[in-house]
């Protein structure tokens, strides 16, 4: 056999084989996504033209060599297409109707090479070297179309490496360069067919083949399945121990021809071989995989001591931290399911500047959470797609099951020497998210149990309160009494003028002071009564002073200065006072919330008559406003601009209930984002109320005593 | 021998006049302030033995970590105790970082001004002196 025709073989034998392992190896890994499946099919394709190749040129005679060169056009024809369906589905490009074409056109050549003469008529002794196929009339369509194709395919690929970085990028370029490189040396091939040979591209052109499969191997071994390197070090380990087990004995015997002492020495090798294997193995392993052990180790301590946290707030946040920081990863965060949403909210996020990939909610049905209910195990960045709501950029996504269903999920980033996560990490965060699944729950009923508790205390705490502001009442009464006493009758006892200056004042801040707490238990009392429901004629004022007693220590402890523009004459509404307070308590309460970043913190009352018969009362801040398209759904049950911890999105809703039943009006304006909002309410009037009639709590007191 | 001053920052003007007086008639030297620039500046000028700093002063321009940042870096030694509401452990951690040496919850009694004074006098460097 000539020189040329071994090169010859040898290539194709080789390509065709490695990408045969190499397609089976990635199909067998994960088949289900479609990244493998297309690259798995595209990598048979290959290895499919490459051993019908060799079929053609090996043929024994030239009728043999045609059969083969026709079934090789099959492959041929259908490299391009799986290659570009591998580049879109890997890339993530919406190109159905070009893979579409593509399918459709190899189908129809596979179809008129195997049964007609329009591809490949006859095979040829050519070159006094090899047997090749001969081109038919519509052979030039491959060449054609596999040029278009390719260049295509290709070209995307570049584009995505010149904005890819770390991981991806290397990925990326061991799938670029070795493919621009092995179709320049497949496309040597093509020139056979055209009677065209030149050496040297034309039989080593072919090597460049092999090179492209090892280069995709060493790329998977490097940057995807660190494992290997195990299963090698086991084999290596393996190796060597055994055949010095064996060769010494052996060596020794042909040596020295003493058979029975060299049976001795294998006997005592042989004993000592597992044990020697077992201890190399252990030194290698260890030293390979150090830095994952330790890791690996904090996260079996994490699982162990997550059941004992109970806080549903500290949980996320010491997961995100251990994990982070163990693991040496670039950022984590916590998804938890939020049933009031409908979605899964971000509970915490490490580090804090992370925070900007990912969103506050993700809705029940968006996509991720599908293929998280479906999968049901931790996924790897490519599996979970491109365009998704979160990019966990080359890291996980682990998700955290319960008998309910999913309760949230965990994202990991990359690792920060940007090595790929690997079967065995897989496994450890599978085992993490069962112990944080338990651990969430266990929170959340503890959280449930602590509310119920908090609820009755509360409800004990409802029914001595009354008593309980009396018993502030009674001494804040006598401290203030006295004071006053004190500052008309022994005042003139005092002789010198500076130090009855001191004592005047003293009395003063006293009266001043109990005065302080006294109208502020009454508000409380005012606030706490109980509702009948019933609508009663109510001065508008006393309601306003009552809230503001109320509020202002609030509005204080925000820095919010509170001001009040309320006519002098007398108004009176019909209506529940509770109610109308909660009102007023509930626009507070948003306009703290929405001022919280504002520089200037104002929040004013203004109450203006709108004509004989109704009032209205409008609260305006200087926050972050609302959005012209918001000011309606705003008064929608669990409408909320608050991260879920802070309110329930019910506020505004129960609001409108309150100022209905008072046969009222409530609306939001604002001039849009950032220049502030307004909630106004305006109340009908009642005319020609006498004062008297109005029900007053002091009323109470007198008739008591 | 110099006679011991107080300074006594709070935004609540009754405090100030009751921690003033009382240790006025102790004898001490006192001043006061109700809003944390204000402090400061008082801090500049009198250089107080003690420094009593209410934490929240919502409607002061600094509040009193923040005051007690300027004071402490005025002087490094100043002694601080820190007035704050119940439960703020936060402030008090921050306060502490600070190098505030003792924190009285409120509502106190000027009982608990007076252990710290006592304190503060035993264990200081020796440079108060009665």
């Amino acid at each position: 056999m000539s020189n040329y025709k071994l090169n010859f073989i040898i290539a194709m034998a080789f390509t065709g084989i490695a990408t045969l392992l190499l397609g089976l190896f990635i199909y067998f890994k994960n088949g289900r996504n479609k990244v493998n499946l297309t690259f798995a099919l595209y990598s048979l394709s290959i290895s499919w033209w490459s051993l019908t190749q060799i079929g053609n040129v090996y043929g024994p005679s030239l009728e043999a060599s045609w059969f083969w060169a026709r079934i090789e056009q099959v492959g041929v024809v259908f490299i391009p297409t799986f290659f570009l369906h591998f580049v879109v589905v890997f890339i993530g490009l919406k190109r159905e109707w070009l893979l579409r074409l593509c399918y459709a056109f190899s189908i129809i050549i596979a179809f008129l090479s195997l049964t007609t003469t329009l591809i490949c008529p006859r095979a040829e002794y050519k070159f006094g070297l090899i047997n090749f196929g001969d081109p038919g009339p519509l052979y030039f369509l491959i060449i054609v179309f596999f040029g278009i194709c390719v260049t295509y395919s290709l070209w995307k690929l570049l584009e995505l490496y010149k904005i890819s970085t770390g991981f991806k990028k290397n990925q990326l370029k061991y799938l670029l360069f070795p493919s621009l490189l092995g179709y320049l040396g497949g496309a040597s091939s093509f020139l056979l067919v055209y009677d065209v040979n030149i050496y040297p591209l034309n039989p080593f052109g072919t090597y460049f083949i092999c090179l492209y499969a090892i280069a995709v191997a060493y790329s998977i071994v490097r940057y995807r399945l660190m494992d290997i390197n195990v299963a090698l070090t086991r084999a290596g380990i393996f190796v060597i121990v055994y055949t010095l087990v064996l060769g010494i004995p052996f060596w020794f015997g042909i040596k020295t021809g003493l058979w029975v002492y060299s049976t001795v020495i294998m006997a005592v090798l042989a004993t000592t071989g597992p044990l020697t294997y077992s201890y190399l193995r252990n030194r290698a392993e260890n030293i390979l995989f150090k830095e994952r052990r330790r890791y690996q180790e904090v996260l079996t301590n994490l699982s162990k001591s997550m059941v004992d946290i109970r806080d549903i707030e500290e949980l996320p946040k010491t997961i995100n931290s251990t994990v982070v920081d163990a693991v040496k990863i670039k950022f984590a965060a916590i998804y938890l399911k939020q049933e009031e949403y409908k979605s899964f909210q971000l509970k915490s996020c490490y580090p804090q500047e992370a925070k900007s990939r990912f969103p506050e909610l993700i809705p029940w049905d968006d996509s991720l959470i599908g293929i998280l209910n479906q999968r049901q195990k931790p996924l790897l960045d490519e599996e979970v797609g491109p365009r998704n709501k979160i990019d966990p950029d080359l890291g996980l996504i682990i998700p955290c099951f319960s008998k309910d269903g999913l309760l949230g999920f965990i994202v990991l980033g990359a690792k920060h020497n940007n090595q790929m996560y690997t079967d065995d990490d897989l496994l450890s965060f599978e085992n993490l998210s069962y112990a944080a699944s338990l651990a969430i729950e266990n929170c959340i009923f503890w959280k449930e149990i602590e509310d119920r508790q908090r609820k009755a205390r509360l409800q004990e705490m409802d029914t001595f309160s009354y008593s309980l502001a009396h018993e502030i009442d009674n001494p804040m009464t006598i401290v203030y009494n006295l004071a006053r006493f004190q500052k008309e009758h022994f005042l003139k006892y005092v002789t010198d003028p500076e130090e009855r200056k001191d004592v005047e004042e003293a009395c003063n801040i006293m009266m001043e002071g109990s005065g302080r707490v006294m109208s502020m238990v009454k508000a409380i009392r005012q606030f706490g009564q109980k509702v009948s429901g019933e609508l009663e004629p109510l001065n508008l004022q006393e309601i306003i002073e009552g809230f503001s007693r109320l509020y202002s220590p609030e509005l204080k402890a925000n820095c919010v200065v509170f001001l009040k523009e309320i006519p002098e004459e007398p108004i009176y509404v019909q209506g529940v006072a509770a109610e109308l307070q909660q009102v007023l308590m509930i626009f507070a309460k948003n306009a703290i919330h929405a001022m919280k970043y504002s520089l200037e913190k104002r929040l004013t009352l203004k109450v203006t008559r709108v004509n004989h018969s109704t009032v209205r009362i409008a609260v305006s801040d200087t926050g972050y406003g609302v959005k012209k398209g918001n000011l309606q759904t705003i008064f929608a049950p669990f409408f909320t601009s608050k991260a879920s911890t802070e309110g329930t999105g019910m506020g505004l809703h129960n609001a409108k209930g309150f100022i209905l039943r008072h046969n009222g009006r409530i609306w939001a304006e604002s001039e849009g984002e950032n220049k502030g909002s307004a909630f106004i309410l305006e109340l009908p009037v009642i005319q020609g109320v006498q004062p008297e009639s109005i029900k007053k709590e002091e009323s109470k007191t007198k008739w008591a005593f | 021998m110099r006679q011991l001053k107080i300074l006594i920052i709070d935004d609540e003007e009754g405090i100030v006049f009751l921690v003033q007086k009382t240790y006025q008639k102790k004898g001490l030297v006192t001043c006061g302030a109700s809003d944390g620039l204000t402090a400061v500046e008082v801090f500049k000028k009198e250089r107080p033995d003690i420094t009593f700093i209410d934490i929240h002063m919502p409607f002061s321009a600094i509040d009193g970590i923040e005051t007690l940042k300027r004071i402490k870096e005025i002087d490094q030694n100043a002694n601080c105790v820190m007035l704050t509401r119940i439960y703020d452990d936060n402030s008090i951690a921050r306060t502490k970082a600070l190098g505030a040496r003792h924190y009285i919850t409120k509502p106190f009694e000027i009982e608990d001004l007076d252990k710290c004074i006592d304190e503060i006098k035993n264990k200081g460097d020796g440079s108060i002196v009665f």
